[in-house]
Parts: structure tokens; C-alpha cells; sequence
């Protein structure tokens, strides 16, 4: 009870001292600044990296009616999916409806896993979230003229519901966000629709496509950042995979060069070092600035601190002071840099939710930030829980 | 008989500055009686501050004890010290030391911050001391924004809310004027019953007329 209100005391009174909080908050927030936006780097290149590095995509042609090969694609992801290298196996499918449309789909819970659309893409709206959604490109037009729909031309946006009529059902989606139309160059100029798992499947069934395309990804083992391990898993799968294509009488269909693998691993790891050592060198300034900011407190409270000594505060009572000081200015000066980041993603994407700063980037940035802490409380704790109150009060009058 | 609230007995306090050896106390004995203000007047130099700090627990002499509640205080370790300072001493500085970014009232409070006290008890506690000295409604104020006399005040009512055994108060009037100097004094006079007893060190001779008992310092030695 005492102790926890001597910590909330302290870290009120902390921001009474404005020019010193001012100036210690404005360098944790560039601190935590840096370190946020390496740790959302981190996160990011992590995930645009996946595909590129650590996934192997092939697609292969299934029949909507004999389901032949759809067991036997079935199958090949069952396999995939069982060796000890794989990380996990994504699937998405599309096929055509009509003349001029495409039909994707999209897994809402691995957006990023898919090569022609990331939620980066979005130009205006949203990504799909849940089922009934879609995405279509920007200024695409709907001819539905080779639909059961009719003659009939639309210009979709976000917020409109589009309807797919198939002989005897349909199936209505929401529009909740449009694609740049830069991350295409369709030579047959289909209009794209995007739409969740769920509403895919209804498709399949209300639309009768006869035939339609797997596009399946396998995601090698092992962490892009530590090591070169996910490099070699991706060796050995790809010779797998290529090995169960022929034993299921499929014929593989890279989508990926697995012959581009090895030079791709150089350029990788440079870059990967020369991110590391970035990311040191933020960490180191973080501790420098921490014992900086140790020793001056040190300093400047120096008399206070003599002062409740001879109060009869102890040892606890004094290292909860400091400790709630640091902790609250580093905090603060963490949420002004978390709001700057994400300002800035915001202000550069001009999107939602590609843009915010995940859960695990707040997470990694807080605990590295909190850890900064430790040489100021340290070293301020070392250097004031020894004073004698008598060799600063002394005389002082 | 009353007891002796605090008794130190055949005081002596050594210095060492290079080779020199200063005796800054030499076969001091004191008591201080419940009820009692006590001054020990002095030139600069003599001991006085010396003494202060040693009854206050914040130093220990070289040789001697110091018995309070039957206990000889020199030899607890620092965890009952700490504990004899914040539960039985109240201390005044004589640059009244009190925290700059702390309002009055808050200056007042912090010795029982750490404590068990609820704080709204806390709060009506340090209510009631700012009144006694006088500074009602001055609760929201700064040091800065307060007159040498009004943080003196502050800096008394401080020593005053663990409700202390003994007050303990160097040079108190040394930073003010005549004139403030008394309504402290004043004050400190006023405050030493219920059982406290005070400790004034002052080398300032118009300040007698405030003492029950006047103990006079000359190189570490009493001399009366
Ligand atoms: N830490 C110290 N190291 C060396 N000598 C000291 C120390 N503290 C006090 N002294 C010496 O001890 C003697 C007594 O000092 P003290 O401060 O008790 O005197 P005082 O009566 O309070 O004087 P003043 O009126 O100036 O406050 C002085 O000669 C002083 O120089
Ligand atoms: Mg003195």
C-alpha cells in the first residue's frame, strides 16, 4: 500500500518538472521511434519476405465436376503439408465466370500469402475481414453481358452489393475495398473479383465454373532473420514436391524459379545484416541514452532524495521513486513514438489496415523499450540509495 | 521522576580530515525532557549541527550512547534507523529543504507516503498541520511561489505530521528575519507538548527567551 503509492506519487509528480521531462520524453519517443519502426521493418519484411523467400508456389487445374483431380490436388496438399520442413500450406483458387470476370479467392486469416494482391494493394476501402466480402480493381467495369445476368454494364465501388446469378442460385457479395490497378497487367483485361473462402465456395456451387485453378504455397520451415535454415528447407521441399507431382501422376507447375534460390540467398542475407546492424545500433543508443539519463537523474535528485532519507523513507521506497520516474517519462515518450509511426504509415500508405502497427510490432517495441529503462533505474538506484543524507544536506543553508 | 526522552551519554564525535583529527564533540551528555525545548547555542563550529545529527539517528558517534525508549540507538543497523527516523523524528532544516515540484500540502504528506495510512487520513492530517502553522489556503502553493517564513512553516508542519517524539530544528531561523524568525519560534514553542520534545541549535542569543533550558557549545564541549 505505501510502497505502490510512493511509485504513483513519484510518477505524477514527474511531469511537474517540465523542462526535464520535456526533454527526456522527446528522447524516448525518438528512441522509441527507431526502435518501433525497425521492429515493424522487422515484422514487415518478415511477411513481404515470406513469399519470396520462404515460399514455393505451384498451381495446378482441378475440374469442378469429375473430381479426380481434385483428390489428387487434395492429396498433394496433404503431403505437403506433412513434412517436417513445411511451415504451412496456403491455398487459394479462382477460375472464370463468363468471357470477362475472374474470380479469386482470397484467405482473409493469410492475406499477405498471395502473389498478386497483398492488403497493400488496397487503394480505397478496406481488405476482406469476414465472409460475403469482395474487392474488384479501381475503375474496373462489370460486363455481365456472358452472365445469366444480362446485357447489363456496372462500374462497382465499395459499399455496393454484387450479385452472381448462376442457373438456379446466387450469391450476393459486399464490396469493401478496390485494388490499385498497378499490380496487374492482365493481357485478357478480365475484370477481378476477390472474395473470402466462404463466399468462393458458395460460388462454386451456385456458379457451376467447370473448371478452376489451385494456387498452392508452401512456406518453409525456420526464421528468415536468424538464420539460413528456411533457405535449405526450401531446397529440399522444392525437390519433394516435384517428386510427388510425378509420383500423383500431376505435372508440376512451378510459378516460382526454384533455380533462382541460391543467388537469392546472398542478396537476402546482406540485407538482412546490414538491417541487424541498424537495429544494433538503435539498441545501443538505447542504453546509452538510458545511462545518460541514469547518471544526470542521479544528480538532480540528489538532495530530494537526502531529503526523504531523513524522513525515514528506506531503500524500496527510493528505487520505486526512481523506477516510477523512468517508467512513466519512457512511457510516455513509447506512446507519442507509437502515435508518430503510425501517423507516418498512414500519412505514406493512404490505407487501413496494411497500416497499422500489429500487436506483435507494439509488443516486440514495448519490451525493448522497457528494457532501456533497466541501466537508468540501475544505475540511478545504485548511486542514491547510497547517499547519506548528511553529506548532501550538510551545511547546505 | 519523568524519564529523559532521548539521553546522550559521554558524547564524542571525531573527525578525520587528512592527518588532522578534529574533535567536533568531546564528552557530550544531553537529555531532553518530554514537554521540553531545549536549545543548544553556540558559536559556528561548536558541535551544535553535530549534535542535531546524532540524535536524529543520521550519523553515529565515535564513542558514547544514545538511549531513547531504552534502547541505545547508535547501535541499530539502517533499517531501524530508518524506521526511528520516520516513526519518532521530526526534522527542520535550516534551508527548510523542501521538494520544488511538491505543492505545500504535498511537502507536507510525504514522510507518510510510504506508510499504511489511508490517504484521504494522510490528506486531513496535513490539513490540519498547514492551519496550525497558518497557511491555510495556501495548500496549492509552490516553494517558489512561498516567502522564506512560509516554507520554514511548511518545512515544520512536514516534521510534524508522523506526530514525532522529538523535533529536532537547526539554525530554523538562520535564512529569515527577525520578525518571521519569532512567529517560528513562536510556533516551535507552542508545538512542544503532548509528550514531544524539541531541539533547537542556534548560535542567534535573542532566541533564548524561547528556551526551557539552554545548553551552551564551545569546541564540542558544554560549557554551562
Ligand atoms: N564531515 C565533516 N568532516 C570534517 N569535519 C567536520 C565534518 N562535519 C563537521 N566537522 C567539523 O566539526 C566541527 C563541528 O561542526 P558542526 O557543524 O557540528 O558545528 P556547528 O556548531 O553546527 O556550526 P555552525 O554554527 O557553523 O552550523 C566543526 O569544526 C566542523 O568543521
Ligand atoms: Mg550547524
Amino acid at each position: 500500500m505505501g510502497n505502490l503509492r510512493v511509485f504513483l506519487k513519484a510518477a505524477r509528480f514527474t511531469f511537474r518538472n517540465r523542462k526535464r521531462t520535456i526533454a527526456f520524453i522527446a528522447l524516448f519517443t525518438i528512441l522509441s521511434a527507431y526502435v518501433i519502426f525497425f521492429s515493424n521493418t522487422f515484422t514487415e519484411y518478415y511477411r513481404t519476405d515470406l513469399l519470396r523467400n520462404k515460399g514455393i508456389i505451384t498451381n495446378q487445374i482441378a475440374y469442378n465436376t469429375v473430381d479426380q483431380t481434385n483428390d489428387t490436388v487434395q492429396e498433394f496438399i496433404a503431403r505437403a503439408n506433412g513434412y517436417e520442413q513445411t511451415e504451412s500450406v496456403i491455398v487459394h483458387r479462382y477460375f472464370d465466370f463468363g468471357a470477362s470476370i475472374r474470380i479469386f479467392e482470397l484467405d482473409e486469416k493469410n492475406p499477405w500469402a498471395f502473389t498478386l494482391i497483398t492488403p497493400r494493394s488496397i487503394a480505397t476501402g478496406r481488405f476482406v475481414s469476414g465472409s460475403g466480402e469482395a474487392l474488384v480493381l479501381t475503375g474496373s467495369t462489370l460486363n455481365l453481358e456472358s452472365t445469366l445476368l444480362g446485357n447489363a454494364t456496372i462500374d462497382p465501388s465499395p459499399g455496393d452489393k454484387l450479385t452472381l446469378q448462376g442457373n438456379s442460385s446466387s450469391v450476393v457479395v459486399k464490396i469493401v475495398g478496390e485494388i490499385t490497378k498497378d499490380v496487374y497487367n492482365d493481357p485478357e483485361n478480365k475484370a477481378w473479383i476477390f472474395v473470402d473462402s466462404a463466399s468462393f465456395d458458395a460460388m462454386l456451387v451456385a456458379l457451376q465454373p467447370t473448371t478452376y485453378i489451385y494456387e498452392i504455397t508452401v512456406l518453409a520451415k525456420g526464421n528468415l532473420l536468424l538464420s539460413e535454415e528456411p533457405y535449405n528447407n526450401k531446397r529440399f521441399l522444392v525437390e519433394q514436391l516435384k517428386n510427388d507431382y510425378f509420383d500423383l501422376g500431376l505435372s508440376p507447375s512451378f510459378l516460382t524459379v526454384p533455380n533462382g534460390i541460391e543467388q537469392n540467398i546472398d542478396t537476402r542475407i546482406e540485407e538482412r545484416n546490414s538491417d541487424l546492424l541498424n537495429f544494433s545500433f538503435g539498441i545501443l543508443a538505447g542504453i546509452l541514452l538510458s545511462l545518460l539519463y541514469g547518471i544526470l537523474l542521479s544528480r538532480f535528485r540528489k538532495t530530494e532524495i537526502a531529503v526523504l532519507k531523513t524522513v525515514g523513507y528506506d531503500s524500496w521506497n527510493i528505487r520505486l521513486s526512481l523506477l516510477a520516474e523512468i517508467l512513466s517519462i519512457s512511457f510516455v515518450g513509447y506512446l507519442i513514438g507509437v502515435f508518430a509511426i503510425q501517423s507516418y504509415l498512414v500519412y505514406q500508405a493512404a490505407s487501413l489496415i496494411s497500416s497499422i502497427l500489429s500487436f506483435d510490432v507494439i509488443l516486440l517495441s514495448f519490451s525493448i523499450v522497457v528494457l532501456f529503462d533497466l541501466p537508468s533505474v540501475l544505475i540511478s538506484s545504485y548511486s542514491l540509495v547510497k547517499v547519506r543524507p548528511l553529506d548532501v544536506l550538510r551545511d547546505t543553508g | 521522576m519523568v524519564e529523559p526522552l532521548i539521553e546522550a551519554k559521554n558524547i564524542t564525535k571525531i573527525y578525520k580530515r587528512g592527518s588532522e583529527t578534529v574533535y567536533a564533540l568531546r564528552n557530550v551528555n544531553l537529555q531532553v525532557m518530554p514537554n521540553e525545548l531545549v536549545m543548544i547555542m553556540g558559536p559556528f563550529g561548536s558541535g551544535k549541527s553535530t549534535m542535531l545529527h546524532l540524535l536524529g539517528g543520521l550519523d553515529t558517534p565515535t564513542e558514547g550512547e544514545i538511549v531513547f525508549q531504552g534502547e541505545d540507538i547508535t547501535k541499530w543497523d539502517e533499517k531501524r534507523t530508518t524506521e526511528y527516523r520516520r516513526l519518532h523524528v521530526g526534522y527542520i532544516f535550516q534551508s527548510w529543504e523542501l521538494i520544488n515540484n511538491l505543492t505545500a500540502i504535498e511537502n507536507i504528506e510525504v514522510p507518510l507516503y510510504p506508510t499504511k495510512l489511508p490517504t484521504d487520513e494522510i490528506r486531513a492530517r496535513a490539513m490540519r498541520l498547514l492551519r496550525q502553522v497558518d497557511l491555510y489556503e495556501r495548500e496549492r502553493h509552490f516553494p517558489t511561489q512561498l516567502s522564506g517564513g512560509e516554507q520554514q512553516r511548511v518545512g515544520i508542519a512536514r516534521a510534524l505530521i508522523t506526530e514525532p517524539n522529538l523535533l529536532l530544528a537547526d539554525e530554523p531561523t538562520g535564512n529569515l528575519d527577525s520578525e518571521t524568525g519569532d512567529i517560528i519560534m513562536r510556533m516551535l514553542k507552542k508545538l512542544t507538548r503532548g509528550g514531544t520534545g524539541t531541539v533547537v541549535a542556534t548560535h542567534d542569543e535573542s532566541l533564548r527567551r524561547y528556551a526551557d533550558r539552554v545548553v551552551r557549545f564551545l569546541d564540542g564541549e558544554i560549557i554551562v
